[in-house]
C-alpha cells in the first residue's frame, strides 16, 4: 500500500516539478487562474455574508441556508460525479489491469482507486467548498480550530458522497454488461426506488414553506422554520450546521460532527461492501464486447454538405451508443437530473408567491448553468484528447477545422439538451411567467455555447492522447483551467444578468414601477458579447495549437 | 508444470476458448501461435488470473489459478501485447518498483538489473523519464521488469514488437537462459520464424480450440516444410473442416 502511495506521490511530484519552460508557464499561468478564482470567489463569499451577518434576526439564518442549499446541491454533484468517474478509474484503465497482474491484494488496490477516484470526483467542487469556509471563517473571525473541523467535515462530506456513487456503480454494473434483459429490470426498479427515495427525502423539508401572508408574525414563524433543517436527512445539511455551530462561540458543533461521521461509517460499509465485489467484477469485464450482435455497415452519408463532418459525427455517436458502461452512466445521470426537477417541482407546491418563485427560477439557471460547466468538462473537455491514436487518422485524411466543429456540436447539443430540459421543466411547475421563461431558456442556450467552446478549446490547447481514461484527464491541469474558465465566465455572465435580475425585483416585487427593458437588453447584449467571445476565441487558439500538435 | 484441463471461456456468448487442455512441463518455451482472434490473449489473462474461466481449471505447479491467485501471481511474470507503465518514472525506478511488490531486497534488485543489462542492453536512458523512451526502449523495461522476481512462469504477448535485430537476439538468449534455470516461458506470437527458432513445444489455436501440439522441428522434419507452410496449411484446413462456430451458441457468462 505504501509503494502504492509512494509510486503515486513520485508521479504527481515530477508532474508539477520536472518542467521544460513551456511546461513551467502552464503551471504558472494555471496557479495564476486558480488564485485569481479563488480571490475572486472568496471576496464575493466575503462581501455577501459580510452584509448579512449585520441583518438582524434573519441575516444569520439565511447565510446558513444558502451555504447548506450550496452543499445540498452539492451532494447531488459529488454523487453523479463519482458515478462518472469510477468506472474508469476502478475497471476501464490500464493502470488497473497492471495492478490486478501484480501479487498486490485487491482490497489495496481498491483503496488506492478509491482515493484517487475521490480527488478526480472531487475537485471541482473544492473551488467553490474552500472559499466558502474561508469566507465563513472570516466572517466569524473564527481562529484554528473552526478551519481544522471545517476541513474534516468537508473531508468526511467527500467520503460519504464517494461511498454512495461507488456503491451505486459496483451494483449496477453486471446489469449493464451483461445485456440479460432481467438483470435491466432489476436495474432499472432499483434506479426508480433510489429515486422515489430521493425525492422523498427533497420533499420532506421545509426550504420553501414561505408563509403566504406576510404578517410580522407569519415573518418570525418563517425565520423560526427556517432555522430547523432543510434537508434533515442529508450529510449536507450536518456540514452546514457543523459550520454553523463552529462559527458562534459555546456552539455544540460536536453534535453534526458526530452524525456525519455516522454518515460516514455507513459509507465505509458501502465501500466495503464495494471493495469485497470488485475483483469478483474486474474478473468479468470483458476485454472484448460480450455482445455477438451483428451491425449493419457504417451509415452512407450522401450530401455534399459537411460530409465528412456527418461521418465523424456519426462515428463519434456509434460509438457511444455501442458502449453499455457509457450511457448506463447517462441514464443514472438523466435519473439524478430528474431528482433535481422533482425537488423544484416539488418547491413550487410549497410556494405560492412570485417573488419566491422568480428568485427560484433565477437560481434555477445558476444550478443548472452550474451542472452544464461540470458535465461539459467530464465529456467535451477529454473528447479531444480521447481520439488517442487514431487522431493519426483524422490528422492525415481529414481537416482539423472539420473534427473540431463536430466535436463541438456534439459537446454542445449534449448540454443544451440537458440544460434546456431542465430549465424549462423547472419553468413549466413553477409557473413562470412567459418573459422570465424566455429569459432563462435564452441564457441557457448561450451558456451552451461559451461553455462548450472554452471545453473543446482548452481540450485542444492540453491535448493528451496517451491518457485513455477521461476523469484523469479532467482533473489534470487542464481539466482544472476549462472547469475554472468556464466558472469564471459564468460567474461573470450571471453578475451581468443579476443587475437587470435587481432591477425586475425591486421594480416588481418591492417598489414598484416601470421595468426598464432598455437597461434589460444592454445587459442581454453584454451576455452575448461575451458568450460570442468565449465562443470563437477559445476554439481559434485551440485551432492552431492542435494544428501543431506531434502524435 | 502448467496444467490446463477442459478450459472454456465465454464472452456473453461468443465461445473464446473451446475446451483447452494442454501441458507444460519445466525447461519449455513453449509457443502459442494462431490468427488473430483465435485466442491467444484471452488464454494468457487466464493463466495470468486477469479473467476468470467459465469452466475448467489451470494449475501452476499444482496452484489453482482460481482459487489461489494471489500465490499464482508471485509465480509468473506478465508481458502483455500493450504494457503499461508509470510514464513518470524511470525505468530502474520501474523496474526497482515492480522488485518492491515482490518484496525483493533492493541490493538483490539492483544486481539483477546489472545481470538483466547483459541481455538487454540498458543504456544511460534507464535513468530518464519512460516518457521520453521509444517503444522498443519501453519494451526491455516491461521484460526486465516482468524477469525481476525470476518468474517461474513467463507469459510474454508478442515478444518482440518494436525491438531492434539486435535486442531480439538478446530476449531470445534471455528466454532461453530462463527455460533453462527451470521455467517456463509461454510465448504467444504471430511471428513463426520465432516459434520455429526458440520454441520446445508449439501448440496452434484456432477459434479457440487447440488444433496442434508438438515440437516445431519435429513437425518441420516429419512434413519437410517451413513451420509458417505448415500452420498456413493446418489453419486452412481446420477452417474447411470446421467452419467458426455459430454465434447462436448457448447464452453463457461468466457470472452464470
Amino acid at each position: 500500500m505504501l509503494k502504492l502511495l509512494r509510486l503515486k506521490l513520485t508521479t504527481l511530484r515530477r508532474n508539477i516539478f520536472q518542467l521544460n519552460m513551456q511546461s513551467f508557464i502552464k503551471i504558472l499561468s494555471f496557479i495564476a487562474v486558480i488564485s485569481l478564482f479563488y480571490l475572486g470567489i472568496y471576496s464575493i463569499l466575503n462581501r455577501i455574508f459580510g452584509f448579512l451577518v449585520v441583518q438582524e434576526f434573519i441575516g444569520e439564518v439565511i447565510i446558513i441556508r444558502l451555504i447548506s442549499l450550496t452543499f445540498s446541491a452539492f451532494f447531488l454533484f459529488l454523487i453523479i460525479s463519482n458515478i462518472i468517474t469510477s468506472m474508469s478509474t476502478f475497471f476501464r484503465s490500464p493502470e488497473v489491469e497492471f495492478l490486478f497482474s501484480l501479487p498486490i491484494s485487491f482490497r489495496k488496490i481498491f483503496t488506492i482507486r478509491l482515493a484517487e477516484n475521490i480527488i478526480y470526483a472531487s475537485w471541482a467542487s473544492l473551488i467553490v467548498d474552500i472559499p466558502i469556509i474561508m469566507a465563513l471563517g472570516n466572517t466569524y473571525n473564527s481562529g484554528f480550530k473552526f478551519y481544522l473541523f471545517a476541513i474534516i467535515g468537508l473531508l468526511l462530506f467527500l467520503i460519504i458522497t464517494a461511498s454512495i456513487g461507488i456503491f451505486l456503480i459496483f451494483i449496477m454494473i453486471p446489469g449493464f454488461l451483461s445485456f440479460s434483459r432481467f438483470k435491466y429490470t432489476v436495474t432499472i426498479i432499483g434506479l426508480a426506488s433510489l429515486g422515489v427515495i430521493l425525492y422523498l427525502i427533497f420533499k420532506m423539508n421545509n426550504l420553501l414553506d414561505v408563509p403566504q401572508m406576510l404578517t410580522l408574525n407569519a415573518v418570525f414563524e418563517y425565520i423560526r422554520s427556517i432555522e430547523v433543517p432543510a434537508f434533515r436527512y442529508l450529510p449536507s445539511e450536518y456540514l452546514a450546521m457543523l459550520l454553523r455551530e463552529l462559527s458562534v462561540p459555546q456552539g455544540n458543533w460536536l453534535r453534526p460532527l458526530s452524525i456525519l461521521i455516522s454518515f460516514s461509517l455507513g459509507g465505509l460499509l458501502l465501500l466495503m461492501f464495494s471493495a469485497h465485489r470488485y475483483r469478483n467484477l474486474f474478473l468479468k469485464i470483458p476485454v472484448t464486447s460480450s455482445n455477438n450482435k451483428k451491425y449493419q455497415d457504417f451509415p452512407k452519408i450522401n450530401l455534399k454538405w459537411m460530409q465528412i463532418g456527418r461521418v465523424l459525427m456519426t462515428k463519434d455517436i456509434i460509438v457511444f451508443f455501442r458502449d453499455p458502461t457509457q450511457w448506463g452512466q447517462s441514464l443514472i445521470l438523466m435519473l439524478l437530473m430528474l431528482v433535481y426537477v422533482f425537488g423544484i417541482i416539488n418547491s413550487s407546491f410549497n410556494v405560492k408567491m412570485p417573488l419566491f418563485l422568480t428568485f427560484v427560477s433565477f437560481a434555477n439557471i445558476a444550478f443548472v448553468a452550474y451542472l452544464m460547466v461540470t458535465i461539459s468538462v467530464r465529456f467535451a473537455y477529454p473528447s479531444i484528447s480521447l481520439e488517442g491514436n487514431s487522431f493519426w487518422f483524422i490528422r492525415t485524411y481529414t481537416n482539423i477545422r472539420t473534427f473540431l466543429t463536430v466535436k463541438f456540436i456534439v459537446g454542445l447539443l449534449s448540454i443544451l439538451i440537458i440544460g434546456t430540459l431542465l430549465v424549462t421543466i423547472g419553468n413549466i411547475f413553477l409557473n413562470i411567467n412567459t418573459f422570465i421563461s424566455i429569459f432563462s431558456i435564452v441564457n441557457i442556450f448561450l451558456f451552451a455555447w461559451g461553455i462548450t467552446g472554452i471545453n473543446i478549446g482548452i481540450g485542444c490547447l492540453y491535448p493528451n492522447f496517451k491518457e485513455k481514461n477521461p476523469s484523469r484527464l479532467a482533473a489534470g491541469s487542464g481539466g482544472i483551467i476549462s472547469a475554472v474558465i468556464s466558472l469564471f465566465y459564468l460567474i461573470t455572465s450571471l453578475m451581468i444578468l443579476n443587475q437587470w435580475a435587481y432591477h425586475y425585483f425591486s421594480r416588481t416585487y418591492f417598489y414598484g414601477g416601470e421595468i426598464n427593458y432598455r437597461f434589460f437588453a444592454v445587459c442581454q447584449l453584454g451576455v452575448v458579447v461575451e458568450t460570442l467571445i468565449f465562443t470563437t476565441v477559445f476554439p481559434l487558439i485551440g485551432l492552431k495549437k492542435l494544428r501543431k500538435t506531434n502524435l | 508444470m502448467l496444467k490446463i484441463n477442459n478450459l472454456v471461456k465465454y464472452y456473453g456468448s461468443n465461445l473464446a476458448i473451446d475446451n483447452l487442455n494442454l501441458e507444460i512441463p519445466d525447461n519449455t518455451i513453449f509457443g502459442f501461435i494462431g490468427p488473430n482472434g483465435a485466442g491467444k490473449t484471452t488464454t494468457i489473462k487466464l493463466i495470468a488470473t486477469l479473467i476468470e474461466p467459465t469452466k475448467g481449471e489451470i494449475t501452476i505447479r499444482g496452484t489453482n489459478v482460481t482459487k489461489k491467485p494471489q500465490e499464482v501471481k508471485k509465480l509468473i511474470g506478465y508481458i502483455p501485447d500493450t504494457p503499461f507503465l508509470y510514464e513518470k518514472l524511470t525505468g530502474r525506478e520501474f523496474i526497482q518498483f515492480a522488485g518492491d511488490i515482490f518484496k525483493i531486497d533492493r541490493k538483490i534488485i539492483n544486481d539483477q538489473i546489472n545481470e538483466l543489462n547483459k541481455f538487454l542492453g540498458f543504456g544511460d536512458w534507464l535513468d530518464n523519464l519512460i516518457e521520453s523512451y521509444s517503444h522498443g526502449m519501453k519494451q526491455r523495461v516491461v521484460i526486465a521488469s516482468a524477469l525481476i522476481h525470476n518468474p517461474y512462469l513467463l507469459l510474454v504477448d508478442e515478444p518482440m514488437v518494436g525491438l531492434d535485430p539486435l535486442s531480439a537476439k538478446k530476449v531470445k538468449d534471455l528466454f532461453k537462459k530462463q527455460s533453462q534455470s527451470g521455467n517456463i516461458v509461454f510465448i504467444s506470437t504471430h511471428t513463426l520464424s520465432l516459434a520455429e527458432e526458440i520454441c520446445d513445444l508449439v501448440g496452434v489455436i484456432h477459434h479457440g480450440k487447440l488444433i496442434y501440439l508438438g515440437s516445431p522441428k519435429k513437425i518441420v522434419k516429419e512434413k519437410d516444410k517451413s513451420l509458417e507452410e505448415v500452420f498456413l496449411q493446418i489453419t486452412a484446413e481446420q477452417v474447411e473442416q470446421y467452419p467458426p462456430p455459430s454465434t447462436t451458441s448457448p447464452t453463457l457468462t461468466s457470472s452464470e
